[in-house]
């Protein structure tokens, strides 16, 4: 079958609303309700019990979404206001999220600030409040109760959304909102004490949902099974956003009862029949590392038609691995669809073709390392394409410094252009113009979108290589640099400030971080300098890094006084450290 | 690797804080790739650089081996290897009795 007879397949059961496409998401959230009332469009699998769980209908969904906006209204809410959303994962969080939509305001979806670890939790919240400035915050009843117990948010404007109980969607009246009227504000990028909230609106969200249908091949019969967190882009538009776009049923599931036992996750999937489900690389490797021969054998993976693999460097070792112990299981390879995508172009931006087998090249390590792609020669490093863009979003590889095009082969910045690339940061207009309004030198065309990221195009499909921006992805979470080496300087009087640096290599297949630090010349008062001592320093940034960062640290390396790499203006050369530690670990 | 289905269920005898601890700590080391003789039982979790992943992913094998369902936050809220193994086995004898 041709690709025309697929894409109009795919456009006749996109949503539409009056006899047009929906254009923003209180349309698609209409539309529906009033086509598939009954459709059990959202379920919710608790932590303890598979079987149970919480459900919506699109019809409830609707009703509870109205609803909440009706609240919001009456608190004070107006049209355009941005509202912080504070959910656990679950059905409370997707009811909030388009009743926020319902009252023409904009989501601002943020990590609920946990009771035991506030100390991690708490100095991003109030970073993302005081630079989102929302109008109100919804939350559940137990969420809004420990925050007030802890004076968290004094000023704000509260309201629990499980405790509205009766409906009053017939007092809802629809906003006149136009699609490029602000839905979401996505705070994934920047530093902890500088969060950038990227200005998702409504066509963004429209048009991204489109792409990702189509190359998902999603219809009515597709049926999603989603764990990422509802706070996360990937989480939200991938588990949200595209299952009612394409009017289809999905299973949701908590990031802890997937970590907890990820075979929770896959045995969701083969109960459900899922043809949707994915994640960042590590959770293929981590369902290989917890499962047994024995558990894969029970298990039906035969409905997986699309296993799609994004946030973090995708790996063919990690592919590999988990096709080959999931075959007994059904599991096809074909499924994989890697793909490319950041918060500041909506989600998605480059992906593979459905049913396909992601393509694969072998180039030379050295020569990348150094800019170029030369064919293998001794030291083979194996690249996972993230697939080609479609629906008219334009991928070039442009020279970062001179900002002209690369030459083919050549590694260079990702730049986009699309209908999926966002507004801008919220209240940052420089920082908004150099990342969003990026133009070529020669020619001045744009603006495109700087990603920050280096890649490379071969026969149309991008190859993903770096990073140019100072960020480290563990886990599938973005990690500043320099946040993490702020926290290791203050983390005891021994280190000397400004001498630190935080970086990742890649380590069996994954991405680690490394610190190195200097030691103060003066020696501090209760710090030896003697092996003990040294291994204590190492222990307190280990549990420093991991208390406010959530991230482990594979190795932290004590420098000398004097011993840290500088330039000769004396800033401090990350990635001089990061090349000494990679030679130092060479066999 | 050592897979949970290799470790011998707990289900047979009500598993002691000693027993609970020993699993906890191979787990530990299992994670961290050290010797199971460095860890310290009364060394909190945060202090040995533990990020959440790891921890749910302990929490979750602590529940199978258990075969009983766990908090997801059970390693927040008792900081340390002991106090965690204490609660546990002290819930359980509580669990008995009550029926």
């Amino acid at each position: 079958m041709g690709s025309w007879r697929r894409w109009t397949r795919a456009e006749r059961v996109l949503p539409r609303r009056s006899g047009h496409y929906v254009v923003t998401l209180i349309e698609l959230l209409t539309s529906r309700a009033e086509t598939d009332p009954r459709l059990c469009g959202f379920r919710f699998l608790h932590e303890t019990s598979a079987n149970g769980g919480a459900r919506l209908t699109y019809f409830e969904l609707r009703e509870k979404a109205q609803t909440i906006a009706v609240a919001l209204r009456a608190i004070g809410v107006r049209k355009g206001d941005r509202v912080l959303l504070l959910y656990p994962p679950g059905l409370d969080f997707v009811a909030a999220f388009f009743g926020v939509l319902c009252a023409g305001a904009a989501a601002v979806p943020a990590h609920p600030p946990h009771p035991a670890r506030l100390r991690s939790t708490l100095p991003r919240l109030e970073a993302v409040v005081a630079d989102a400035r929302p109008a109100a915050v919804l939350a559940t009843a137990a969420i809004r109760t420990a925050a007030i117990t802890a004076r968290l948010l004094p000023a704000a404007r509260w309201l629990a959304t499980d405790e509205l109980d009766e409906s009053q969607a017939a007092e809802w009246c629809e906003p006149h909102v136009d699609r490029d009227a602000l839905a979401l504000v996505q705070y994934t990028s920047g530093s902890t004490a500088s969060p950038k909230g990227v200005l998702v609106t409504h066509h963004n969200l429209v048009r991204n949902s489109v792409v990702i249908h189509h190359a998902f091949g999603h219809s009515p019969r597709s049926r999603g099974v989603i764990w990422l967190p509802p706070y996360h882009d990937m989480g939200l538009i991938g588990g949200v956003v595209q299952p009612l776009f394409g009017g289809f049923p999905v299973t949701l599931m908590s990031p802890a009862s997937f970590l907890m036992c990820p075979l929770n996750w896959l045995k969701a999937i083969a109960r459900e029949g899922a043809t949707t489900s994915g994640g960042p690389n590590f959770a293929f490797d981590l369902c290989v590392r917890k499962t047994t021969p024995e558990q894969r054998a029970r298990l039906d993976l035969s409905s997986w038609e699309v296993a799609f693999v994004g946030a973090e460097p995708v790996r063919q070792e990690t592919l590999e691995r988990f096709a080959d112990a999931f075959a007994p299981s059904g599991f096809r390879p074909e499924a994989f669809h890697p793909c490319y995508g950041l918060a500041e172009s909506t989600l998605f931006v480059t992906g593979g073709v459905k049913g396909a087998r992601p393509a694969v090249c072998s180039v030379s390590a050295t020569a990348l390392s150094s800019g170029r792609v030369a064919p293998v020669e001794s030291d083979s490093r194996k690249m996972v394409s993230c697939g080609s863009a479609t629906h008219g979003a334009r991928v070039l590889i442009v020279d970062p410094e001179r900002c002209v095009r690369c030459e083919p082969e050549e590694v260079g910045e990702i730049w986009i252009a699309s209908e999926s690339v966002a507004r801008g940061y919220h209240d940052r207009p420089e920082e908004s113009e150099r990342v969003f309004g990026a133009r070529l030198a020669d020619t001045d065309e744009g603006p495109f979108l700087r990603t920050g990221d280096l890649g490379f195009v071969r026969e149309d499909e991008l190859f993903l290589t770096g990073r140019l921006k100072n960020v480290i992805i563990i886990g599938g979470r973005n990690h500043c640099a320099e946040d993490i080496e702020r926290t290791v300087e203050n983390c005891h009087p021994a280190l000397r400030p400004g001498c630190c640096a935080a970086f990742s290599v890649d380590l069996e297949g994954e991405e680690r971080l490394v610190i190195a630090a200097e030691l103060e010349r003066r020696p501090t008062e209760g710090v030896e300098q003697s092996p003990t001592g040294i291994q204590m320093l190492v222990n307190t940034i280990r549990s420093a890094v991991a208390e406010l960062h959530d991230v482990r640290a594979h190795a932290v390396l004590m420098l000398r006084p004097a011993a840290f790499p500088r330039t000769s203006s004396g800033k401090a050369q990350r990635h001089l450290c990061r090349a000494n530690f990679l030679a130092s670990t060479q066999p | 690797m050592q897979s949970d289905s290799e470790l011998e269920p707990a289900s047979q005898n009500r598993p002691t804080a000693e027993a609970i601890q020993g699993f906890i700590i191979s787990k530990l080391a299992e994670e961290l790739k050290i010797n199971p003789a460095e860890v310290e039982v009364r060394a909190e979790f945060a202090s040995l650089g533990l990020d959440s992943i790891v921890i749910f992913n302990i929490t979750g094998d602590l529940a199978a081996w258990l075969q009983r369902d766990l908090e997801s936050t059970l390693l927040w809220e008792r900081p340390t290897i002991e106090a965690v193994a204490q609660f546990l086995a002290a819930d359980a004898s509580a669990a008995c009795e009550a029926l």
